[in-house]
């Protein structure tokens, strides 16, 4: 009797600890439950963009061939998990890479790793910064839109290495 | 009194969950001052067929997809009509077909199918704003989620 008396003790004390460590935690997208379960995929189609080469070392420059037609809008999510928004439709010159009927038409898109500069936004304000400027992998999304699910768009990924020093020469 | 919401380029917003919005977009304005913009509502079946048919016609799949089962339907239906050497509106019309009979079954390849999902910008918004939308969209919506890729708010209405 006293045994299952302790045990309920001790269970009552775990469930008050849970529940008040739970109620000091900042409330997060995760904890309020209001991340989907898409949010986290690993995307990326191999074989539709592709590149002069996967691997890249600091100055080189991408090249990347597009099938037409081809989404409209281009992002590249840098290895630290921020948005570079290259070329969105309706936003202005500052997110835009040329002129959309230019872009649509584009079957092969150069990009120089050392001075390419996109908008990101920083806790809601816009920014402008360098795009690769960190070693690591580095995620090139098309999409019709951007600011939508993937099942929702035509979209076509791939993933690239960035490495942020210069390639040693053999 | 205006409407403390926007639209991205041509992005409709379903008649039948306007009202809803409105709701939403004037409790944010309310908060922060700032109107919302949605960025994606209502999807035609045809729109979806025709942005299908390029993406598996330059080699993509469905792997990505979170409705597997009603992807890989629509998969099959392109690959059966390109078998039959159908023409691309062809090709379009029976994927289309599958489309509306998973709708007419209530199953979604996209949420947006449904005519009560919309998405609305995330980026432009600090973590106090967010904080203020989601207050806004949880009283209002039956789902108010963050998705990706970029991130954006996704909500569903009943």
């Amino acid at each position: 009797m006293t045994n299952r008396r302790n045990m309920f003790l001790i269970l009552a004390a775990m469930v008050f600890f849970v529940a008040c460590d739970s109620d000091n935690k900042p409330e997060t997208e995760t904890s309020s439950g209001t991340v989907s379960k898409q949010m986290n995929k690993v995307l990326h189609d191999d074989e539709i963009l592709k590149f002069n080469s996967k691997i890249l070392y600091k100055g080189d420059e991408i090249s990347i061939s597009l099938p037409l037609p081809h989404p409209k809008e281009l992002a590249i999510k840098s290895p630290n998990g921020t948005w570079f928004y290259l070329h969105v439709e309706n936003e202005g010159d500052s997110e835009m890479l040329m002129p959309k009927e230019k872009f649509a038409a584009l079957k092969q898109l150069n990009l120089d790793t050392s001075k390419l500069e996109a908008r990101y936004w920083d806790n809601g304000k816009a920014m402008r910064g360098k795009v690769f400027g960190v070693t690591g992998a580095y995620l090139i999304y098309m999409a019709d839109n951007l600011e939508t699910e993937l099942d929702n768009t035509l979209h076509f990924s791939s993933i690239i290495q960035y490495n942020d020093k210069n390639k040693q020469n053999d | 009194m205006p409407e403390h919401y926007s639209t991205k380029g041509s992005v409709k917003v379903p008649v039948g969950i306007k009202s809803q919005l409105k709701t939403i977009a004037d409790a944010y304005y309310t908060s922060t001052k700032k109107d919302v913009v949605v960025t994606s509502g209502k999807r035609t079946e045809k729109s979806q067929a025709e942005a299908l048919y390029t993406r598996f016609n330059k080699g993509g799949d469905v792997k990505d997809y979170i409705a597997q089962k009603e992807a890989k339907a629509v998969k099959k239906a392109y690959d059966d009509a390109v078998k039959l050497k159908k023409k691309k509106p062809d090709i379009i019309d029976e994927m289309e077909k599958i489309l509306k009979a998973q709708i007419k079954n209530r199953k979604y390849l996209s949420k947006h199918l449904s005519s009560k999902a919309l998405d609305i910008r995330k980026k432009n918004m600090s973590k106090a704003e967010q904080k203020a939308f989601l207050k806004a969209c949880k009283a209002t919506a039956k789902k108010c989620l963050v998705e990706g890729t970029p991130e954006h708010f996704h909500l569903q209405f009943k």
